[in-house]
């Protein structure tokens, strides 16, 4: 189990992150969801001892990181944003590497790595440099030197980052895998789909701070099930506010004079009625319709999309 | 000690061996250096280095500045600028580290040896310096020989002539019948005597070079043998700053075995990889190069734990820099400032006093010193604990500082 509770982060002026708290746990994946710079990988760097709190609690299987660090690194796998392994070794000897420095020894060792192997599917380059491996490949496994110990926290910071879709499906089948073995395992992405997909519960950070948090069905609530029109064109915005301020159950949640977004029930069917609401406002060149999600709801939180 | 330490050894002792080609270099770049550097020295042009060597000469005859003269020419004239102050006056700046050695040449030294008598000189030799007093010493050990054999050849007629000067001292006629005695005399016997006298000069040369005092071995191997342990430990411990660029020293921070465990075994990797060639190189030296093999067994540790500290050195520059570029700057301009001045470009006897004095301090030149000791067996034991004492704690501090360091700022920058 993870619990983070006001936790604080400060770079001399700049806050990092801002009073963040959740509970992760065991057997579940956690999302935390959030654009680069959100404060997903810092809340991440406290949690495995890389950055050290400017305040608040984290602990992790009850052991706080900075009193009781040992103990709760014991229990950690980290799988890190950028690559983690060592180019010179082949995937066999990087993840003996891993696995010793957790305390793994002998055939326990010898036998966790040919399985770990197998699982990201490298077992036949396993004596291979990895620097002649593809960028998919060093990516599974860098998640296989994470879980190399059999971890009861895994945390994973944004693993699908710039890796092919293969690569990509395999690794979300392995942190399905962790969580159902009974591993609590924090998640965080930018992708909103994997986030969909994977995590049970989730938390939207933006600017350090968390905006909402629940479980999928709770968020999808949150946005009451409205969906998401996008304008783009050319508007008087003060003018199409005014145009849609008259139509029932339409809220305005972003406008500027070359976008409008509208969040509203049952878009598709009420389209010509928007439409004819704007055409005294300015020029539609292009409508775009999304259904509610969590992309929906990060924009109707943030009054902006996820940048990448 | 925990599994990171032992681990950590064991992948830097792999990822080492998998780059032979950077350990050629590391080994190479001394060898390269201290080749250039003794065709340098030894080439005919450029000013050389002199050591100080001073000459009290107490009889003031002919054949007594003979033994002074002999000091200024010839090769020695190219190791020694000889001078002649007051007894006291050179001995106190022998005690300041001014100079190589001091002879002291007594009353009646020149009459002693026509006459074939005793006679003693006094050799002082500066206690920090090795090679140039055994040069002196060697040279002055010929000198009975030498004396012997003219004594022989020549002895009556240079004692005749040498009876027949007054007190004042030879005038021109008298020093060029002089010469021409002994040039008559050297064209009577050179048949029978040049050969085997060129032949047994030949064979004392031979025999001075394997002495101790100034071999090859114990004069200039230790230095190229600390060049390339130094070299080593700085290319070792800017893998450091690799660690950090591949970001598996963010993963390391998340184990359980904190940091000190992960710098140990980095120290512990590098020593793997140098002892055995700290040891190959140690037995070349002794097999071919006449390198004093007094103590090898201590002064095989001390290398080891000179590298050790020379690691801790270089890693505390690698964790205290912002930069991985700057930590090269920095570690250059450090690395050959300490291998000039710390007696492994240049031997400390070829060096300014105060030059050298500094460089006995810095951390290779102190190493390189108690090295040579033990090599020569020249160390007391006391001498020797005190300084294994000293290595130690000066060790256990580097490395301690190095790992705070590395775990409060170097993993978070």
């Amino acid at each position: 189990m993870i619990e983070v509770q006001n936790l604080v982060k400060r770079y001399g002026d700049t806050l990092a992150v801002d009073g963040v708290s959740f509970t992760a746990r065991p057997g579940a994946i956690f999302g935390l969801l959030g654009p680069n710079g959100a404060g997903k990988s810092t809340t991440i760097g406290c949690l495995s001892g890389l950055v050290e709190p400017s305040s608040g609690s984290v602990r992790v299987l009850g052991h706080d990181v900075i009193s009781d660090g040992r103990a709760a690194r014991e229990a950690l796998g980290v799988v890190p944003q950028e690559l983690a392994i060592y180019e010179d070794l082949s995937a066999a000897e990087n993840l003996e590497y891993w696995g010793a420095a957790w305390g793994l020894a002998g055939k326990e060792l010898g036998a966790r790595v040919r399985e770990v192997l197998a699982d990201v599917g490298l077992a036949d380059r396993a004596k291979e440099p990895v620097k002649r491996f593809s960028g998919g490949m060093k990516r599974r496994l860098n998640f296989g030197a994470g879980i190399v110990h059999r971890p009861r926290v895994l945390l994973l910071d944004e693993p699908t980052v710039g890796v092919d879709p293969q690569s990509r499906v395999k690794l979300i089948e392995l942190v399905r895998a962790e969580a159902r073995r009974g591993t609590c395992v924090l998640y965080t992405t930018h992708y909103m789909e994997e986030a969909e997909t994977l995590c049970a519960q989730l938390a939207i950070l933006d600017h350090g701070k968390v905006l909402a948090a629940g479980t999928l069905e709770e968020l999808r609530a949150s946005l009451g099930e409205r969906d998401l029109v996008f304008f783009a064109g050319r508007f008087d915005v003060e003018h199409a506010r005014a145009a849609l301020a008259g139509l029932a159950d339409v809220e305005v949640v972003q406008a500027s004079e070359a976008e409008l977004a509208l969040a509203c029930r049952e878009a598709s069917k009420r389209l010509p009625q928007l439409l004819a609401a704007l055409a005294s406002s300015g020029e539609v060149r292009e409508t775009t319709l999304r259904r509610p999600s969590l992309e929906s709801l990060f924009i109707k939180l943030t009054g902006k999309e996820l940048r990448e | 000690m925990n599994a990171l330490f032992f681990a950590t050894a064991k992948k830097d002792v792999r990822e080492r061996l998998r780059d032979p080609a950077a350990l050629a270099l590391w080994l190479g770049i001394p060898i390269v250096i201290g080749t250039l550097m003794s065709l340098g020295m030894g080439g005919a042009s450029g000013p050389k280095p002199k050591a100080p060597l001073y000459v009290v000469d107490h009889d003031d005859s002919l054949l007594s500045g003979a033994v002074a003269k002999a000091f200024e020419q010839g090769p020695f004239g190219d190791l020694f600028a000889v001078s002649s102050p007051t007894e006291q006056e050179a001995r106190a700046k022998l005690a300041d580290d001014d100079g190589s050695a001091l002879i002291v040449i007594p009353s009646g030294f020149g009459d002693a040896l026509l006459e074939d008598e005793p006679t003693e000189l006094v050799l002082v030799k500066n206690p920090s310096q090795r090679i140039l007093p055994g040069i002196v010493e060697e040279a002055l050990a010929l000198l009975p020989e030498f004396v012997f054999h003219v004594n022989q050849l020549v002895g009556p007629e240079l004692r005749a002539r040498f009876e027949a000067i007054d007190d004042d001292g030879p005038d021109e006629a008298e020093v060029v019948a002089i010469s021409l005695d002994i040039r008559r005399e050297i064209a009577r016997i050179e048949e029978f005597v040049f050969p085997p006298v060129i032949e047994l000069s030949t064979e004392a040369e031979a025999s001075t070079s394997s002495t101790p005092g100034f071999s090859f071995g114990s004069a200039f191997f230790p230095s190229l043998l600390f060049m390339s342990l130094i070299f080593l430990a700085h290319g070792f411990a800017e893998d450091l700053w690799k660690e950090k660029r591949q970001g598996t020293l963010r993963r390391v921070v998340a184990s359980p075995h904190g940091l000190a465990a992960f710098l140990g075994g980095k120290l512990l990797g590098t020593l793997c990889v140098t002892v055995p060639i700290a040891a190959l190189g140690l037995g070349l030296g002794w097999a071919l190069f006449d390198l004093p093999g007094a103590r090898l067994g201590l002064a095989f540790l001390w290398l080891v734990l000179g590298m050790a500290l020379f690691w801790c050195l270089f890693a505390l520059v690698q964790v205290t820099s912002s930069s991985e570029r700057g930590a090269n700057v920095v570690g250059n301009m450090i690395l050959f400032p300490l291998l000039m001045l710390g007696g492994t470009f240049f031997p400390f006897e070829v060096m300014p006093a105060w030059m050298a004095s500094i460089g006995r301090w810095t951390p290779n030149g102190w190493t390189l010193t108690q090295f040579r000791a033990f090599v020569d067996g020249t160390s007391s034991l006391g001498a020797g604990a005190l300084a294994f004492g000293v290595l130690l704690a000066v060790l256990a501090a580097t490395f301690a500082i190095a790992t705070h360091w590395l775990s409060k700022r170097f993993v978070r920058i």
